[in-house]
């Protein structure tokens, strides 16, 4: 018989959805993506941080809409044809809020087994950190994984409210 | 018999058939108590001492005895009687007092015999029934169907609506027949229906209540005052067991609840279909998408090439059916006031019984129809208005009244009706008006900036400060100002402004202006830059190119648009929203003039792009926070469009001050 609250349980698999943002790629879980949709018109909401690009209407909902180079203070994301939103259902105080990530290009989906991700490694006391997951290992390239739900902390919603 | 008298005896006669039939209860003691006691209030003198100090020390008697078992419900019965005995005013007041002590005496002997009233009580738990051996224990059935039960619940409501409105007819006709019948109608009709789900305890108040209402009906005497004010506690005794009685039944009660206080229509001439509110949003939902969908791909069409009269005609069919479609979705949201106003006649009622003045309240417009959901947001402000006018608008004393030539009897008027695409109510009194050299008083305390000579409409606002309604000097000399900044924000939630009149020894007035819905908003699109704003039309008042000859620059401190009306700030919303390539040159632009209820702006935008309605969606959780937005509406284009907030715009710029670029 198996016991699987040993420690010795097989490695899990996850599937995660990478993109390629300033030269480096990033990985989502697939189960944190609804869907990706080509840019379209963004309305700039005042008074809120850079990173929020503004927000969109997706089928008649009014979606936030994070540009995530703005996000990791790596500049603006460049709009061009491979430019595209990915809806992420996140999840703050409970409560599952669909925000759209603003990426360069999509590249894949891969499998990633949960011994194939590093712990993140110290950066010092960079708040950026906070969003990060692990380092994934996928062939010979290393994925950056984000943690979606950080993405938006509610130190930064008070940041956002205190923009006047 | 006196009417009061003839009141006790009818108690007393209750209580009496009640006792006879249940001579084996548990509570015996206590009922025998009662039945002693119900005999003694009707022989009471109240101006006696004597029979006075008999009465109190029997009532502390029996609440020593309901303090010695542990039923919480007795203790709180008998000590709410014994305030009532202890408070008891001498001549006039003292005939309300005893119907009070008759009506609890009902209630208490309910209590005592586990007959229903008690909260331990309640119909629909299986073990209450057997509890009581004397109530015949009737197989429930459909007790446990929830769509029985929601439909009960909203019908039965209606009915006490209903019967509501006519006890305050029955108050001021006192003879009208058609109205006692009515009353009793309701009673009878909910006390068929409880009897079907075997709701035990409402068929029981219903019952009572009918014994009350037979005698007026069937001797054709006029129903007394404190028979009215009996059936009013009947009322609300219903409303509260029908609340808890559904809680415990239904495990759905959210659902219950939509769908009682959905769509209220006349149930007795036409037909009608409940549906949930969430359906029913959903389909506006749908057809708001409908709309835009067919905005665009008329777009589209008619940009095509190849466009034919044939295609051009259809489409114009399918535009004008979509905006029929749009209209009726939106009117199916739409109910009466009615209602609302109805609680708050009763409201005024109650508080004026409670604070012993002499008030009416008259009605006008109940039938003006708004959004629901702007109607159950505005009920609470209005009730607070309301209860501040009676307790403290209106003179306590009715001689005061006569000397300034005012009836005795004081007048609270509520009055509504539909101005564009608005809906404007009105309440007003004819009570004694703020008295502005108080407010200013206060004013100077509490700091409060204030012009050198301050005008009325300056000291009125002021009313509106956060803070200053607590401030104890002002209710007490001029009466008013409790919460009142509450009351705004709630208005101002809602899209709406109110406006404030009062004239010393007249009466004050409160104006609020509110759209008829907030599914939909009738907007002018502004261009600011390269971006594009909703300014909501029922602020608006009228737009303006500026000349040059009228923009002034106080002291750089800010600028000014000198208008027919006087000089109005100007709010430059590209400034204010930060937006980048805005018009700097004013006369190059449009100035819009709004006011949010008292305070006027000149918004300054680039152009005006015309007027549009367009459906207001939620902000995301996210970004609802953002200042000077109060919402997203999505354009004809598909895209989104951001509603400026215009008090809270001009509160922005004019309070804090927006530095000049």
């Amino acid at each position: 018989m198996i016991d699987n609250d040993t420690t010795i349980t097989a490695p899990q698999l996850h599937k995660f959805l990478t993109f390629n943002m300033a030269d480096e790629n990033y990985g989502i879980e697939v189960t944190n993506v609804r869907e990706i949709i080509g840019l379209m018109r963004i309305t700039r909401v005042p008074g809120m941080p850079d990173f929020m690009r503004g927000v969109i209407n997706l089928r008649g909902r009014i979606i936030p809409v994070i540009d995530l180079r703005m996000r990791f203070k790596t500049g603006a994301t460049l709009d061009t044809e491979r430019t595209c939103i990915i809806i992420v259902q996140i999840h703050r105080g409970g409560n599952p809020i669909d925000v759209g990530l603003i990426v360069e290009e999509v590249a894949d989906v891969i499998d990633l087994s949960s011994d194939s991700v590093d712990a993140v490694p110290e950066f010092g006391l960079s708040t950026d950190a906070a969003f990060l997951r692990g380092m994934g290992k996928h062939n010979d390239t290393i994925v950056i994984l984000l943690d979606i739900d950080a993405l938006l902390t509610s130190d930064e919603l008070t940041a956002i409210q205190n923009v006047t | 018999m006196p009417p009061d008298r003839w009141h006790l005896d009818d108690v007393y006669r209750r209580i009496r058939l009640d006792w006879d039939g249940r001579l084996m209860t548990e509570e015996f003691d206590l009922v025998a108590e009662l039945d002693m006691l119900a005999e003694r209030l009707m022989l009471v003198d109240p101006s006696d001492a004597d029979d006075m100090a008999a009465l109190r020390e029997q009532y502390a008697a029996l609440l020593t005895y309901a303090e010695s078992t542990d039923r919480p419900e007795l203790v709180g019965s008998c000590a709410y009687s014994l305030d009532i005995v202890t408070r008891m005013p001498k001549g006039d007041g003292a005939r309300e007092s005893l119907s009070d002590l008759g009506t609890a005496l009902v209630g208490l002997r309910d209590t005592a015999l586990g007959t229903g009233l008690a909260p331990s009580r309640r119909i629909g738990q299986p073990g209450a029934v057997a509890e009581s051996e004397f109530t015949p224990t009737k197989s429930a059935p459909l007790a446990g169907d929830d769509d029985l039960l929601s439909d009960f619940v909203a019908r039965a409501g209606e009915y006490l609506d209903d019967a509501d409105e006519r006890l305050l007819t029955l108050e001021r006709e006192p003879e009208n027949r058609g109205a006692l019948d009515a009353v009793f109608r309701a009673f009878h009709t909910i006390k068929g229906m409880a009897g079907f789900l075997a709701l035990n305890a409402v068929e029981a108040v219903c019952h009572e209540a009918e014994g009350v209402l037979e005698v007026p009906r069937k001797e054709h005497v006029p129903m007394t005052r404190e028979d009215i004010s009996l059936i009013f506690g009947h009322i609300d005794t219903m409303r509260s067991l029908i609340g808890s009685e559904t809680e415990e039944q239904s495990l759905d009660m959210t659902d219950a609840k939509s769908e009682s206080e959905h769509v209220s229509t006349d149930h007795k001439t036409r037909a009608t279909i409940r549906v949930s509110e969430d359906r029913l949003d959903l389909l506006l939902d749908t057809i708001g998408e409908l709309v835009i969908a067919e905005a665009s791909a008329g777009d589209t069409i008619r940009k095509a090439s190849d466009r034919s009269d044939e295609l051009d005609k259809r489409l114009s069919r399918l535009d004008k059916i979509t905006r029929e479609l749009q209209e009726m979705a939106t009117s199916l949201r739409m109910v009466p006031v009615k209602a609302t106003f109805n609680r708050l006649a009763r409201l005024t009622r109650d508080v004026g019984t409670k604070s012993g003045k002499r008030v009416q309240c008259t009605l006008a417009g109940q039938d003006t129809e708004l959004d629901k959901a702007v109607v159950d947001a505005i009920a609470d402000p209005l009730m607070h208005l309301v209860r501040n006018a009676v307790d403290h608008g209106i003179e306590s004393d009715p001689s005061v009244r006569e000397r300034a030539g005012k009836p005795a009897t004081a007048t609270i008027r509520l009055h509504a009706k539909q101005i564009g695409s608005g809906i404007q109510i009105k309440l007003s009194d004819d009570g004694r008006g703020f008295d502005l050299q108080a407010i200013k008083a206060k004013a100077a305390d509490m700091n409060i900036d204030l012009p050198e000579d301050p005008s009325e409409d300056d000291l009125l606002n002021v009313l509106f400060t956060p803070g200053f309604s607590t401030a104890s000097r002002v209710t007490e000399v001029s009466g008013r100002g409790v919460g009142l900044d509450v009351v705004r924000r709630a208005v101002e939630s809602l899209r709406g402004t109110i406006d404030i009149e009062s004239e010393p020894g007249k009466g004050t007035s409160f104006t609020i202006q509110l759209p008829l819905t907030l599914a939909i908003i009738d907007g002018m699109i502004a261009r600011v830059g390269d971006e594009q704003y909703v300014l909501p039309t029922l602020s608006i008042i009228r737009s303006v190119r500026p000349e040059p000859e009228d923009i002034t620059n106080v002291l750089d401190i800010g600028e000014t648009l000198r208008t027919n009306e006087g000089f109005i700030p100007i709010v430059r919303l590209g400034q204010v929203f930060g937006v980048e390539n805005a018009e700097e040159d004013l006369t190059n632009g449009v100035a819009v003039i709004v006011s949010d209820g008292d305070r006027k702006a000149a918004v300054f935008v680039c152009q005006l792009l015309g007027q549009q309605q367009t459906v207001i969606k939620p902000l995301s959780d996210v970004i609802s926070d953002a200042p000077g937005i109060s919402g997203g509406a999505i354009m004809a284009d598909g895209g989104v469009g951001l509603i400026v907030d215009i008090a809270g715009i001009v509160r922005l710029t004019l309070s804090e001050g927006v530095t000049q670029a």
